[in-house]
């Protein structure tokens, strides 16, 4: 309703407005984001559209400007592939969350891997402990698009049968890394993986099958 | 302050954009940053199913034991257009669930309601409904003791290490001293169940009737614990098993009577105790399932003695 007012938008790198706007309603837009991410974590592999507008900065997808929003505050250590001050200026003044440093990411409890940058190797991340698994890292791993791409095949707790989501732009080796992430079980990361303005979760117990090997 | 919902989908939604919550307080009563900290320990107790996540419980304006780990993630999940579902034993009208009705109707502005079809968000004390849940229902449990292994092992640093490697003999040796003294398994509530071949859970002191019903449920199960500060949840569709014996497999209670009012024989029973001489009825814990069964016409041996609210305010006064 009030929401409609505003229109989401990217601030650009080097804007006079280098933070834009944030949520429009912080407490009723972040709830609403966090029932998505909630929804989304609860049926790993299926795709869900994030409609609730903030800007974002040039670095991130609008997806993934709404996740950080909804989840990081000073009680976060999040580390950033991107090294651009834009993106660690906006979520300083946004979420108050520190930035660890790129030595320090086994700290970390978010990482963000922006749609830009290499895969850097998710072992550098922590995977908690065997008795205290839920220290452990959080990755919103970008890719360009949910909407078409490689099909994906996902089976685990949450999904029904299985979840078929597409991705475009995303790493291959993320699907690998989950994989062997599974073997670790009940240590492991879990995964956000945004584009644009959608988002799928794959967790530590997740089974991720690419379509085009498996028929 | 107590809102129930109407048919009227339009006249709902205007209702709702007309509510707001109680002036001087946060939606849902909590602060942003509680609910950001209570939401990044429910996602990561969504992607570790039956794993009990420590989080900072805050205090809430009523005792321990009333609800305040359920309270306060139904806090940080709830919105605008939630409709909530609050029972206790079953019922929607004893004093813990209309109390914690009109707390969220008041805090957080919301519609409430006692059927099961029209809840989205259902915080539950002990029972799961009789109606099948569907994937638009998250079910919230209070949780008084949330380790399962506490009766054995008194000590946090060994259980969870007992868990960390799956060592869960000790939890059959209770069952199996149930066996050697009573013949049977007689655990009749808090019965641990495995959840996704991993995890043990106390999945809270629900009678062991409502086992079966965690199994691959269409909703997302939260529990929350506020005095032992834990969270943990089952996801849709996970395998949860109840732990049991080849020779003695998992059973859950059954009634040779039926319920007084609505004749049900396939929903838990209460008994119910009539008078000096022991004379006793069984009625459906589950009120709304009992109260939509005797509007439709289902009769029990006691249908008949029924007192209409009239009747009953006239009997109080």
């Amino acid at each position: 309703m009030e929401n409609a007012a505003h229109k989401r938008q990217e601030i650009p790198a080097g804007s006079n407005a280098p933070f834009g706007a944030g949520f429009t309603d912080p407490v009723f837009d972040s709830q609403k984001v966090f029932k998505i991410i909630m929804d989304a974590m609860a049926s790993p592999g299926s795709v869900k559209n994030v409609d609730v507008p903030c800007d974002n900065p040039a670095a991130i997808h609008p997806a993934t400007a709404a996740v950080c929003l909804t989840l990081f505050d000073s009680d976060t250590r999040v580390w950033l592939s991107d090294s651009g001050k834009q993106l660690a200026d906006w979520l300083k003044f946004h979420c108050g969350c520190p930035i660890v440093k790129n030595t320090e990411a086994a700290k970390a409890d978010f990482a963000i891997i922006t749609k830009e940058s290499p895969f850097p190797g998710l072992d550098i991340f922590p995977v908690g402990t065997p008795e205290c698994p839920d220290k452990s890292a959080t990755i919103i791993f970008e890719a360009q698009s949910l909407q078409k791409g490689v099909n994906y095949r996902a089976t685990g707790p949450g999904i029904m049968e299985a979840n078929h989501f597409s991705v475009t732009g995303l790493k291959g080796e993320l699907i690998d890394y989950m994989e062997g992430n599974k073997t670790i079980f009940p240590m492991g990361v879990d995964a956000v993986v945004t584009g644009e303005t959608s988002l799928v979760c794959l967790t530590r117990t997740t089974s991720i099958r690419n379509l085009k090997i498996c028929t | 302050m107590q809102r129930n919902v109407n048919n009227d989908t339009e006249a709902l939604l205007s209702d709702i954009a007309k509510i707001e919550n109680e002036p001087g307080y946060n939606h849902a009563f909590l602060d942003e940053q509680t609910k950001r900290m209570v939401r990044r320990a429910i996602l990561k107790a969504v992607a570790i199913p039956g794993y009990q996540v420590p989080f900072s419980s805050r205090e809430m304006p009523m005792p321990y034991g009333w609800g305040t780990g359920g309270i306060q993630i139904t806090a940080s999940i709830i919105g605008k257009a939630d409709v909530l579902k609050v029972i206790d034993q079953g019922a929607d009208d004893t004093t813990n669930a209309v109390s914690i009705r009109g707390f969220f109707a008041k805090m957080a502005g919301v519609a409430t309601t006692e059927k099961t079809s029209e809840a989205t968000i259902i915080q539950t004390r002990h029972r799961i409904p009789e109606d099948k849940l569907t994937r638009a229902h998250t079910m919230v449990y209070q949780v008084p003791v949330p380790e399962p292994l506490r009766w054995v092992e008194p000590r946090e640093t060994e259980t969870r290490k007992m868990h960390a490697h799956s060592e869960y003999g000790a939890m059959h040796v209770k069952l199996y001293e149930d066996i050697a003294r009573h013949g049977r398994i007689a655990t009749s509530f808090d019965y641990p169940a495995l959840v996704d071949g991993g995890y043990i859970i106390s999945p809270s002191p629900i009678p062991k009737f409502d086992n079966p019903k965690l199994d691959m449920s269409p909703a997302l199960q939260l529990f929350g614990a506020g005095r032992e500060q834990r969270i943990y949840a089952i996801p849709p569709y996970t395998k949860v098993t109840s732990l049991d014996f080849e020779d003695y497999p998992f059973e859950v209670q059954k009634w040779e009577d039926c319920c007084g009012l609505c004749g049900a024989t396939t929903s838990y029973l209460d008994e119910i105790i009539l008078n000096d001489d022991g004379d006793k009825m069984f009625v459906c814990s589950d009120s709304d399932y009992c109260q939509r069964r005797c509007e439709a016409g289902h009769k029990g041996p006691f249908a008949d003695d029924r007192i209409s609210d009239e009747q009953g305010e006239r009997n109080a006064s």
